[in-house]
């Protein structure tokens, strides 16, 4: 399975933020978007999550476009987790995580089992019954995060998508994410996300995109798209790239 | 600090649905047997009661506690819904207009000599002016697209309608003047049997608000979060606001506006049972009861056999009391 475009493009006005963008997610593979602000990640992010309408081009599930698929029947396979979240209402973790759930139609007994397999996996037993809005804002997006590994959980053709999800997060729990990621991708998972942290994605991605200014400049396995030119081209700041000698591990250093 | 408190206390819901009703059940008792004439309960429970007392308590009593109830619910009910679809822990269903536009509509009503037609008129055009208002307000915010658009739209049509009553007011008699005022401050004094048909109209959408719990529990996370866990927002918006400003202009309609049941009765068991609308709304539900009843009840009791608009208790009691919950809940609401 996978979610895929070809030649989408988004304007808001006059302003082209995508310029024909073709993208496609497969099913088993952690695809991360690079760039500079504005390049467009989080409206081609937008756009795989079905919150934009494209310009031109269409994103499909599979061979059926995205738009042509209700509302829960998207959810129960897409997963999106917006840049910035707002929940200002003093829930439990627990209940937050639990919302994950809302789209799946398997019953509470087997949802609660994979709300405490999620909160156990991510480390989040100490903070189940605190107040979301009282947490840190790195503990909230562990809990953000964890809600939206809940909605897939079991689920095949799973594809989630993440908007910088690590920012907030300390290097640990950085880790600790691309490690579950990584498992989930290997049962089968599609895995989008928008990163700014270069080292990481190079490290944990299986490919990697490069957009500028609303195109893609560069796509393929790290190591083909963290090179000193396309740096140079995609954010205009001057890098030195390193292969660690141990395990060839790509690292950049600036 | 957010150390100290690292595991809040909470009632659970179990406890707190009987809790509240069973203290329901204990006020509706309460106030079926206080008032100007005070009836022994062991005779009410007996069935022994005098021919005058029967009277008193079926047209006079009953139909009343049960206005008491249902509105006191639905008011409190679209306030939880109104503030989780706003995300707004200060939201109200006055903020949808609705309040305002049917109180500008009875005293319009009152003022333009509809009295001929009586109490129907009244409430006719008050659930007009709710609905009206609301649509208007939906309108403007739709075109601006986002919450705080509506929330804009929804305090400058507010003032609009104030200012329209103001204007009533101003061109009206002593006589229409006391009824206007009267009216707009809450009154259970004219409570019978055909406003208690009238009331029961609302339950249905109350049980429809409860209904939403779990996609309003999903849309305080953002717009676009309830969109990705298969949520129509724009379509949810909608219903719960059809919902509200029903119950709303049919309360206001019959009883006139009850203030700050609608904001504060969420906010306590926000605060006691948490935010998840499965627990938010019937507990609401509940409370909003228990604290009209119980305001009704001073009301018509403390100054009999004068009544002092139940408005005018609600605000004395809610108003001070809303202000000492903010200065002490600020962090914990996340406001």
């Amino acid at each position: 399975m996978n979610i895929h475009c070809e030649a989408c493009s988004y304007s808001v006005g006059n302003k082209l933020i995508l310029n024909k963008v073709s993208l496609r997610v497969s099913s088993g593979e952690i695809l991360s978007l690079v760039g500079a602000n504005g390049a467009g990640k989080t409206s081609l992010i937008k756009l795989f999550a079905g919150e934009l309408q494209g310009t031109s081009g269409q994103v499909k599930f599979g061979d059926r476009a995205l738009s042509k698929i209700g509302l829960d029947m998207r959810a129960r396979h897409i997963a999106f987790l917006p840049q910035k979240s707002g929940l200002e209402f003093p829930f439990r973790v627990r209940e937050v995580i639990e919302m994950g759930r809302y789209p799946q139609l398997t019953g509470k007994v087997f949802d609660q089992k994979i709300i405490s397999e999620v909160i156990s996996e991510f480390d989040l037993v100490h903070l189940e019954d605190r107040i979301y809005t009282s947490l840190s804002g790195g503990e909230k997006q562990r809990v953000q995060i964890a809600r939206i590994l809940a909605q897939l959980w079991d689920t095949e053709d799973a594809f989630y998508l993440f908007d910088e999800p690590t920012a907030p997060l300390d290097l640990a729990h950085q880790l600790a994410f691309f490690k579950l990621i990584g498992t989930l991708a290997k049962r089968g998972a599609g895995i989008l996300l928008a990163i700014h942290d270069l080292n990481l994605a190079a490290r944990f991605s299986d490919r990697m995109i490069l957009l500028k200014q609303g195109e893609v400049i560069a796509e393929g396995a790290p190591e083909e798209v963290i090179t000193k030119e396309k740096i140079q081209m995609g954010f205009d700041v001057n890098v030195q790239i390193h292969r660690r000698a141990e395990d060839s591990v790509i690292q950049i250093s600036y | 600090m957010t150390q100290m408190r690292a595991k809040q206390f909470r009632v659970s819901r179990t406890w707190a649905l009987s809790f509240l009703g069973l203290t329901l059940v204990f006020v509706t008792l309460m106030s079926l047997i206080t008032g100007p004439i005070t009836i022994n309960p062991w005779q009410l429970i007996g069935g022994e009661l005098t021919e005058l007392e029967a009277l008193i308590l079926i047209d006079i009593r009953v139909p009343r506690i049960i206005l008491n109830i249902i509105v006191g619910a639905g008011v409190a009910v679209s306030g939880a819904a109104i503030q989780g679809l706003f995300r707004n822990p200060l939201a109200d269903p006055a903020l949808i207009g609705v309040s305002s536009g049917a109180a500008l509509f009875a005293a319009g009503f009152l003022i333009m000599g509809g009295g001929v037609l009586g109490q129907l008129g009244l409430s006719g055009s008050a659930f007009v002016g709710g609905l009206l208002t609301t649509f208007l307000v939906l309108a403007v915010g739709r075109k601006s697209g986002s919450i705080s658009g509506m929330l804009l739209a929804g305090i400058a049509i507010n003032a609009i309608a104030l200012s329209g009553i103001g204007l009533f007011s101003y061109l009206s008699s002593d006589a229409q003047l006391r009824s206007v005022a009267f009216w707009a401050l809450g009154s259970f004094g004219s409570a019978d049997w055909e406003m208690v048909y009238v009331i029961l109209l609302t339950l249905p959408f109350i049980l429809l608000l409860y209904d939403q719990s779990h996609k309003l529990n999903a849309i305080t996370l953002g717009d676009q979060e309830a969109a990705s866990l298969g949520i129509f927002v724009p379509g949810l918006r909608r219903q719960v606001i059809l919902y509200t400003a029903f119950i709303v202009s049919v309360s206001v309609s019959l009883v006139g506006v009850i203030s700050f049941v609608g904001l504060v009765v969420p906010h306590l068991i926000r605060l006691s049972c948490g935010s998840s609308h499965t627990t938010l709304i019937p507990c609401s539900a509940l409370l909003g009861g228990i604290l009209v009843l119980l305001a009704d009840g001073f009301s018509r009791t403390v100054f009999a056999p004068a009544e002092l608009p139940v408005g005018i208790l609600l605000a004395i009691i809610g108003g001070p009391f809303f202000i000492l919950l903010i200065l002490r809940s600020q962090e914990k609401m996340g406001i």
